[in-house]
């Protein structure tokens, strides 16, 4: 067999691109280690794998940390949200797209694209002071469900327009009314903009700190994010326990990211997309 | 016939109403009860007391900090667009140019954005711990102790160290934005330059720029507005101290409303991040607009 030279560039490339793969997941992999690890070991041997597996620093993390009640939270308002944005903003693109045609109100949802919910924040926790909202899980649900609306309603409207109109057509000639047209037809056919949409929501609040730790501070009803900042201050040279933690919470993350790749990064990336 | 369309009425408005009315009270109120709320001093319950735009010249022209949060958001907007972009688009070029390994490489510079910034703030304040963190045992154990930092506590160097785990945990998120760009340029014009005997560089700036130049400006933008809003890893890493050395519009604002109850002045800060962030939008997309015309 005739050997292929490798050109030198093609080399350097992948010598690059090899650091910077490395670069991005090390970090990640040093806190796998570190978790398994006792401090005075992280502390004197920083890179050094595990010789013995210390998995009480897993055990200590799940406990101190109150796992299953804050992951619970989290999950709870991540998917409420999710549930509630996408059943309203498919209602309202629905009829943005398709019946009405209003560009008027699609100018006026994708304004809210511009205003960053940080900027508008005081007056925001105002009402929800007023109206009893803080420290309820209501609150946090709600306050998800309107920070991404506008965005929704943004991608869902030119993905519905683009749909086949036949089928629409057939419902309504059949009898079926706009309801049940909506429910049986459109919402299954939109099921690819739905998906993006649901992502885009189940991860932004899912990684949400900023409106959390505003609106929330009962210990029961706070969410792994505030969980992590509490941690911080508490325990912050317990890096074993620390850790630990953070591998708990990054970990069924990963396991949905390899699951779902595309739709992720779709989700993520949607933000990109111009209507 | 006309209840037909009576009835489609109907159903329009209410199919539509939990949106715009939640979206409306919600959104639109709030905004602009924020332009509102900054001509006000404030503490959210004693009686309101109107200044005008007293709170914006009291933060331009007499705070202690204004100056100091104004340069830190403006050093990490240059930070994205000089560092973190340039390298996203040259790193999608190469992957983009390469067979063997794509997939893994599309996932693994990705795998940062995923978690959320909480999580990484509070990773890369173990990181820079200057007593326990290994970046300071590794800078002992290879001889440069010289180099060893106060990452989180010195005044000089703290920014650097909130910047840039941002500018790490983004840079897939670009690089993915950027690859699917040029994956949508029709092959053709690649093997044609290429059987023109174009390299790979010229490839680059002849072909690949051109045909993507609209989703490098969609890039700038929401780079330059994401540095703007910026909270979660400085404020989880330092929660801006010490003193304003890593403090950021959100994070001052917050401080200031939440913490020290000036609403006023904490609205004011939030209009200023609103205006900045309009600004900086209109003076991108003009000039995008200026190069496109010029080509």
């Amino acid at each position: 067999m005739k050997k292929r030279k490798i050109k030198p560039e093609i080399l350097i490339k992948y010598i690059v691109l090899i650091a910077v793969a490395v670069l991005m997941l090390y970090p990640l992999f040093w806190m796998g280690i570190s978790s398994l690890k006792e401090n005075s070991d992280i502390f004197a041997k920083p890179f050094a794998l595990p010789t013995d597996p210390k998995w009480e620093n897993y055990t200590l993390a799940w406990e101190t940390a109150e796992v299953p009640l804050h992951m619970l939270n989290s999950i709870l308002y991540a998917v409420s949200a999710v549930i509630f944005t996408v059943i309203f903003s498919a209602m309202a693109s629905y009829v943005i797209a398709r019946i009405s045609t209003g560009r008027k109100i699609y100018h006026y949802f994708s304004l809210g694209i511009m205003i960053p919910i940080n900027a508008i924040i005081i007056p925001f926790i105002l009402i929800f002071r007023r109206i009893d909202l803080l420290n309820t899980r209501q609150g946090i649900i709600l306050a998800f469900v309107v920070t991404n609306l506008a965005f929704s309603i943004y991608i869902l409207v030119p993905f519905m327009k683009e749909l086949p109109a036949e089928l629409e057509d057939a419902a309504m000639i059949d009898g079926c009314g706009r309801v049940q047209t909506f429910l049986r037809i459109i919402l299954p056919i939109s099921k690819g903009g739905l998906a993006t949409v649901g992502t885009f929501v189940l991860l932004n609040s899912w990684n949400d700190l900023f409106l959390s730790l505003l609106i929330i501070s009962k210990q029961d009803y706070i969410t792994l994010n505030q969980v992590c900042y509490n941690m911080k201050a508490q325990y912050v040279s317990d890096y074993g326990l620390i850790s630990a933690a953070v591998m708990i919470l990054v970990l069924p993350v990963l396991v949905f990211f390899v699951l779902f790749q595309k739709q992720v990064v779709k989700g993520m990336t949607a933000g990109s997309i111009k209507g | 016939m006309n209840s037909r369309k009576t009835r489609r009425k109907l159903f329009s408005f209410f199919f539509q109403l939990p949106s715009v009315f939640l979206y409306t009270v919600f959104l639109i109120f709030p905004a602009i009860a924020s332009l509102y709320y900054a001509l006000l001093k404030w503490d959210g319950i004693s009686e309101k007391i109107f200044v005008g735009l007293g709170n914006f010249s009291e933060l331009l022209f007499s705070d202690r900090y204004f100056g100091t949060v104004l340069g830190n958001t403006f050093i990490s907007m240059l930070a994205g667009i000089l560092i973190q972009l340039p390298l996203a688009l040259i790193l999608a070029y190469m992957v983009f140019r390469t067979v063997k390994g794509f997939r893994f490489f599309q996932s693994a510079y990705f795998v940062p954005v995923v978690i959320s910034a909480t999580i990484i703030g509070l990773m890369f304040s173990l990181f820079f711990n200057p007593v326990f963190g290994p970046v300071n045992t590794l800078l002992k154990d290879i001889g440069m102790e010289n180099l060893t930092q106060n990452w989180l506590s010195d005044p000089k160097i703290v920014l650097f160290s909130v910047i840039l785990p941002g500018v790490w945990q983004y840079l897939g998120y670009y690089f993915i934005i950027l690859l699917a760009a040029m994956q949508s340029i029709p092959k053709e014009l690649i093997e044609s330059a290429v059987i023109d005997g174009a390299n790979t560089v010229q490839i680059f700036h002849k072909i690949i720029i051109p045909n993507i130049k609209g989703m490098i400006q969609v890039c700038i933008v929401i780079n330059l507005t994401g540095s703007i809003k910026t909270f979660d890893i400085p404020y989880m890493m330092t929660q801006g101290g010490p003193g304003a050395s890593s403090t950021f519009l959100s994070i001052y604002m917050y401080k200031e409303a939440f913490i020290d109850s000036s609403i006023g002045r904490g609205t004011a800060i939030a209009v200023c991040m609103l205006l900045l962030a309009i600004g900086v939008t209109v003076i991108v997309n003009l000039l995008f607009a200026w190069i496109n015309r010029n080509d």
